[in-house]
């Protein structure tokens, strides 16, 4: 093969130039192709204001760079065969080059002639007769990529106008003047003067005292009005703990029973006169010829919110606590009695009971009425002193009722349930009502909804006349709220 | 060395060859390269051509310039094969006994010229089978070998049809090439006026003898050819058969049938010595594509949607050259 290879000098050159060209080539084609990649990352990056980065298209180029340089020395390498059917081709040497290399290593003497004359052939064409392929590509690739490249570089970044900066509202000093310090003591005073229970009055008149002292040493206007609505938000707060009229309208209003709603009604505004009003339409409603049914219900609503106040920590004195409890013992007293006496006695002692609550519980909202007014006046002028808008001002807390009673999720499946619905303030009908159970008193079968809310009353009787042991009162309340619960749960079901 | 000298002095006989046929021949360049080639090839020739265009002069020139035995038989319907090859005859010995002898006819001879070949029975025809293709003759039980180099020049006229018998396919196959002589033009009509003013006799003179052309035939058989362009040739022959599956859709067309194996061995052999005139040492796609025309156009077949299309023989192995790549 070398003997042949050196007799084929001719070939030997051409095969050269064409191999060095693929390389040349090659580089050329894979070092554009990376620095294209190149250029583009940073332009890209440069017009997304990103800052270019060495790590990212240093390697990424680089990695064009090869990945197409060895494509393309892949595609342009020729092999031996290639470049003698080029050169036949291009030198019209009528495939005297295929020939010689095909019979290279054959030495008939029409072989070695033909190997001859192709060699010759080859000698005398000047080495620039072969086409250069892709000429004017490996030189415009290279030229682009190198313009792109500088294009790239001296780029500048795009530039970002910055956020306006923020501009902060000056601080407003604030100093309390002397007039409002005054205004403040002054409000103190009237606290102090007025008609508050001790309780809140002591409470009140020390939150005001201490906004005094915070205020003096506040220098910010914004600090100021922070300090003086917090402050407004602790005399709502402390009117809200103090007046238990809040707590009867809560656990009162979810009641069904509509003379109990009317009493929350009364609750919530705090107004005896209301108060008054609503236990006399009550009275009107539990009448003595058909005193059973109502009256039951009357003292199981009232009752039951009783237990739930109690629970919720209501002392047993508060006055309209020991009102509502004084009543309704009475009511099941008078009912007990009903039948031993005369109609009309049974009329009096109704209303007494009726006008004896209504006094003591008026009398209780009279003051509580007082507290919240006060509280309100006391507000007021801390708005005007301290220069607080109604919009600044938290919003008051609105009383939640206990769920389920008064926002209904579902109002298709209440009115599906209505034949069944059950709980306290409701003895219509109740869960299970057709169950047939023993009655002990009248030692015969009846029906468990005909005689659960009788029970109820009963039991609910003696617990608030005490005469059930207060270890059982709470197994006792568990039951029936359990039984209640059920039946609702049923019912919402 | 001796082999090297003779391939180098191989176009200068060839083309002393040249020289003194032109004395007799004016014009037909091509005629005369081509059945220069099937000459040394050891192939026979099919002259095609109208009367006068030189047909018969050229191979009588051919026999003085290469020294050979010519004869002619003129080719009539009343020809008998026995005519053409010779006949046992009854003959008195020199001792006045009767015996048989074989009296050889004019294929007896190196260079035969089949004059109108076409206007003899198909039973005389193929008498000429044997002769053309294996170069002996049996007559009777006897087997007679021609001298070599022997060549059958056969001449027909395309014009007057009347009376002919058209050539069986297996015949025409024996002719290596089929060459067309087109009327001259008028320069060279000039020049043939001018020439036979002078004498009609041939003056030709003798450049080489048989031995010398079986030399170069043997000589031409060594020239290499690279597989890519035997398999060219091979395709543009297989490329000729409208019935295989890839041919292309202009032979499925246009082709009623393709050419023989023997094409393509006449393309390789023709070619190598058409290499060897040309100076070179080895085979080129130039040098088969050149002789594709004469190799294959009286073995194929047009079929009638060429004929429509008054598409002639030589138009489709054009377009068959063309669309048969090069590798």
């Amino acid at each position: 093969m070398s003997t042949a290879n050196k007799k084929n000098d001719g070939f030997g050159r051409f095969k050269k130039k064409l191999r060095r060209n693929a390389w040349i080539k090659s580089l050329l084609f894979g070092v554009s192709c990376g620095l294209l990649a190149a250029a583009g990352i940073i332009i890209y990056q440069k017009m997304t204001t990103v800052s270019p980065q060495l790590l990212l298209y240093l390697p990424i180029g680089a990695g064009v760079a090869l990945f197409t340089g060895l494509l393309a020395f892949l595609v342009l390498r020729p092999s031996i065969k290639k470049i003698a059917r080029r050169l036949d081709d291009e030198l019209m040497l009528g495939e005297k080059v295929q020939t010689m290399l095909e019979y290279q290593d054959s030495q008939e003497d029409m072989l070695v002639l033909q190997r001859e004359d192709a060699n010759e052939k080859l000698m005398n064409k000047p080495l620039r007769s072969v086409r250069d392929r892709y000429f004017w590509l490996s030189v415009i690739l290279p030229v682009l990529a190198c313009v792109c490249i500088t294009t790239a570089v001296i780029l500048p970044v795009k530039a970002v106008e910055p956020p306006p900066p923020v501009e902060e509202e000056p601080e407003t000093p604030f100093e309390l003047s002397s007039w409002q310090e005054s205004a403040l003591l002054e409000l103190i005073e009237q606290v102090k003067s007025s008609d508050m229970e001790a309780a809140p009055k002591a409470a009140t008149v020390a939150e005001l005292e201490g906004l005094l002292e915070t205020l003096r040493v506040t220098t910010v206007e914004k600090e100021m009005k922070s300090h003086v609505i917090d402050t407004i938000r602790v005399l709502n707060q402390i009117i809200r703990d103090h007046n238990s009229a809040v707590m009867f309208y809560k656990y009162l209003a979810v009641s069904e029973y509509e003379p109990v709603k009317g009493i929350a009604m009364s609750m919530d505004m705090i107004s005896g006169l209301e108060a008054k009003e609503a236990l006399n339409h009550a009275r009107e409603t539990l009448r003595v010829d058909d005193i059973n049914a109502p009256m039951t219900a009357f003292i199981s609503a009232v009752s039951e919110a009783l237990a739930i106040i109690q629970e919720e920590g209501l002392s047993k004195e508060e006055p309209i606590y020991r009102a509502f409890l004084t009543l309704t013992a009475q009511l099941a007293d008078i009912g007990a009695q009903a039948d031993d006496y005369t109609r009309d006695w049974v009329q009096a002692r109704f209303d007494e009971a009726f006008a004896e609550a209504s006094d003591e519980i008026s009398d209780a909202l009279y003051v509580q009425h007082i507290n919240r007014e006060v509280k309100n006046t006391t507000v007021k002028r801390l708005m005007e002193i301290f220069g607080i808008s109604e919009d600044e001002l938290p919003r008051e807390e609105q009383v939640q009722l206990p769920s389920g009673d008064d926002e209904p999720d579902d109002e298709e499946g209440d009115e599906e349930d209505k034949g069944s619905e059950g709980g306290i303030g409701n003895m219509e009908v109740l869960y299970g009502s057709d169950d047939v159970i023993y009655d002990p008193v009248q030692n015969t079968y009846v029906k468990y909804g005909d005689v659960i809310n009788g029970y109820y009353a009963a039991v609910s009787e003696k617990i608030l006349v005490g005469k059930i042991p207060d270890t059982l009162q709470e197994y006792i309340t568990n039951y029936f709220d359990t039984l209640y619960d059920g039946s609702e749960k049923e019912t919402e079901s | 060395m001796e082999n090297i000298e003779k391939v180098k002095n191989f176009s200068q006989v060839v083309s002393n060859i040249k020289t003194e046929l032109r004395r007799d021949v004016v014009g037909q360049e091509d005629i005369v390269d081509n059945v220069i080639i099937a000459i040394i090839a050891g192939g026979n020739v099919l002259l095609e051509g109208v009367p006068g265009v030189g047909k018969t002069r050229l191979v009588r020139s051919l026999s003085h310039v290469l020294n050979l035995p010519f004869s002619r038989i003129q080719f009539t319907p009343d020809l008998m094969p026995s005519d053409v090859t010779g006949s046992n005859v009854i003959v008195r010995d020199e001792n006045g006994n009767m015996k048989s002898e074989f009296r050889k006819g004019p294929i007896f001879a190196n260079l035969v010229l089949a004059d109108e070949i076409n206007r003899a029975t198909p039973k005389t025809q193929s008498a000429m089978l044997e002769v053309m293709q294996e170069h002996k003759i049996t007559v009777g039980n006897e087997t007679y070998a021609l001298a070599e180099p022997f060549f059958v020049l056969a001449t027909e006229n395309p014009i007057e049809q009347d009376g002919t018998y058209p050539l069986p396919e297996a015949q025409m196959d024996r002719f290596i090439f089929k060459l067309i002589m087109k009327f001259p033009g008028n320069d060279e009509l000039a020049d043939i006026v001018k020439m036979t003013q002078i004498t009609m006799a041939e003056t030709a003179g003798t450049v080489v003898d048989g031995a010398t052309i079986l030399e170069m035939r043997a000589l031409a058989s060594s020239v290499p050819v690279i597989d890519e362009v035997l398999d060219y040739a091979v395709r543009l022959v297989s490329g000729t058969h409208p019935e295989l599956d890839k041919t292309s859709d202009t032979a499925k067309k246009y082709i009623k049938y393709g050419a023989s194996p023997r094409a393509a061995q006449a393309l390789i052999t023709c070619a190598k010595v058409r290499a060897l005139i040309n100076g070179n040492f080895n085979v080129s796609y130039a040098d088969v594509e050149a002789l594709a025309y004469p190799v294959l156009r009286h073995r194929i077949k047009v079929s009638y949607a060429a004929i429509n299309e008054h598409l002639s023989v030589d138009d489709v192995i054009g377009m068959l050259i063309k669309e048969t790549k090069k590798k």
